[in-house]
């Protein structure tokens, strides 16, 4: 389970990004909502180590992450907004090997887990393609591929059909409603969100709700309706 | 500029958005011959052009290597593109020789360089990325390079090729918007948001990279059983 203990961020400029954050996700489909700038992608940076809190603590499965950040980032996989950023080979199927290559898997063994992987989200015939002529769904499927083939016990997703066609948001909500991985999914797109068993909902950095996915997304409605 | 030429710059591309690779994808004979082969050919014909120097021989050679890229499957008229600009420095040379009163010496500087380029083009055309950073990951290895150092090295030559891809991604896309704005001439236009998307970039594959444990990686990565050559 991801735990976080009183735990606050405040920016270089002083900003408040989130304060007195406390609560146990434990669920295996967590939802984050809120308004842009409500501390949604801060919150989720956290639990991978990308960002550290200020104050207070979060643990993943009883481990800190400021204390042991290599194990965490073992157990959590980020797939971050931009897939275009967060594929850094030339091709889909290098880009998904590269992981398995720094942890010490053998160059062949790595292509084939590769492979296996983007067959599984339908991209095999796209494995030795240029990145850049991919579709934003498919670099989406890619990027997630990159993390799945790392087997993280929980996969942490900042928007992931945020800018996609209804087309690819489908395609990408069943791959992901698939998974058996846990997530945390930090995401606009409120018919996803709903799927979810679980939601957090945030206000200028503070939790303003949690609970079933239902509720939470009518009272951001309200919050939203209400500013 | 007449405007068959303008239209035909202005017609959508099939990368829309997307500047098409180096690479031809096919599987031809040529896909299938080793990197370290077709690197080591493009050396010693490049070594024989200069050093044979005679017109006749590299016009020889640059009619072969027309028909072996057409034999890998690409078509003439991508041939065609890729060799435009070398065929540019090319004419303003022998111009400049033929101004000098050189005009022999510049058609044969002309040809020796048409023939290193389609050398070279018939190298990149046919290689993946992928194999190229595979052969020199194993030529390193051969070298006695420590594996996790070898790694690092085909992770930043990796990571220069994607950046380069997509920097191309970039500088159409701006170059677009330069041109939906008419701002057609502006150099700080094309500049400042060119410079803004690569730093970005760059800074986003940094923390891809940290997410994944990439940036430092503990273990000896695994260079092992890479692709018999």
């Amino acid at each position: 389970m991801i735990r976080f203990t009183d735990v606050g961020v405040v920016a270089s400029d002083r900003a408040v990004l989130l304060r007195d954050v406390s609560m146990t996700l434990a669920e295996r489909r967590v939802g984050v909502i809120g308004a842009n700038g409500s501390g949604k992608t801060t919150l989720v940076r956290l639990v991978n180590g990308l960002t550290a809190p200020t104050t207070g603590t979060v643990t993943v499965d009883g481990v800190d992450v400021a204390a042991d950040r290599r194990a965490v980032q073992r157990r959590v996989g980020f797939v971050f907004h931009d897939a275009d950023h967060q594929l850094v080979y030339p091709t889909p199927a290098e880009d998904v090997a590269l992981g398995l290559r720094a942890r010490g898997v053998a160059k062949r063994a790595a292509r084939d887990a590769a492979l296996a992987c983007l067959r599984g989200v339908s991209l095999e015939h796209k494995a030795d393609q240029a990145v850049h002529t991919l579709s934003a769904g498919e670099k989406h499927l890619v990027a997630l591929c990159a993390v799945l083939v790392l087997e993280p016990e929980w996969i942490i997703l900042d928007e992931p059909t945020t800018t996609l066609d209804l087309v690819n948001r489908r395609r990408v909500t069943e791959v992901l409603m698939g998974l058996e991985q846990r997530l945390v999914i930090v995401s606009h797109d409120l018919e996803l969100v709903r799927r979810l068993d679980r939601a957090i909902l945030l206000d200028a950095g503070a939790v303003a709700g949690d609970g079933d996915p239902g509720e939470m997304i009518d009272r951001y409605v309200a919050l939203v309706g209400a500013a | 500029m007449s405007g068959r030429w303008r239209r035909l710059r202005q017609a959508a591309s099939p990368f829309d958005g997307a500047p098409p690779s180096l690479y031809w994808p096919g599987s031809s004979w040529l896909h299938r011959l080793p990197a370290g082969v077709k690197l080591l050919a493009l050396l010693a014909g490049a070594t024989a052009v200069v050093a044979v120097n005679r017109p006749a021989a590299s016009v020889a050679t640059l009619a072969v290597l027309t028909a072996v890229i057409l034999s890998a499957g690409v078509p003439l008229g991508e041939f065609a593109r890729r060799m435009r600009p070398i065929l540019f420095v090319v004419v303003l040379l022998a111009a400049f020789q033929a101004l000098i009163g050189r005009a022999e010496q510049g058609l044969a500087a002309g040809a020796r360089l048409l023939a290193v380029a389609a050398l070279a083009l018939a190298v990149t055309l046919t290689t993946s990325s992928t194999q190229m950073v595979d052969w020199l990951e194993r030529a390193l290895l051969r070298l006695r390079m420590r594996p996790a150092r070898v790694f690092r090295v085909g992770l930043v030559i990796g990571l220069a090729l994607r950046s380069l891809d997509h920097l191309g991604v970039v500088v159409h896309r701006v170059l677009d918007a330069r041109r939906a704005r008419g701002l057609h001439r502006n150099l700080r236009a094309f500049a400042v948001p060119t410079i803004v998307a690569a730093a970005r970039f760059a800074h986003g594959a940094g923390e891809a990279l940290e997410a994944r444990g990439i940036a430092n990686p503990v273990d000896e990565p695994g260079l092992s059983d890479g692709d018999p050559e």
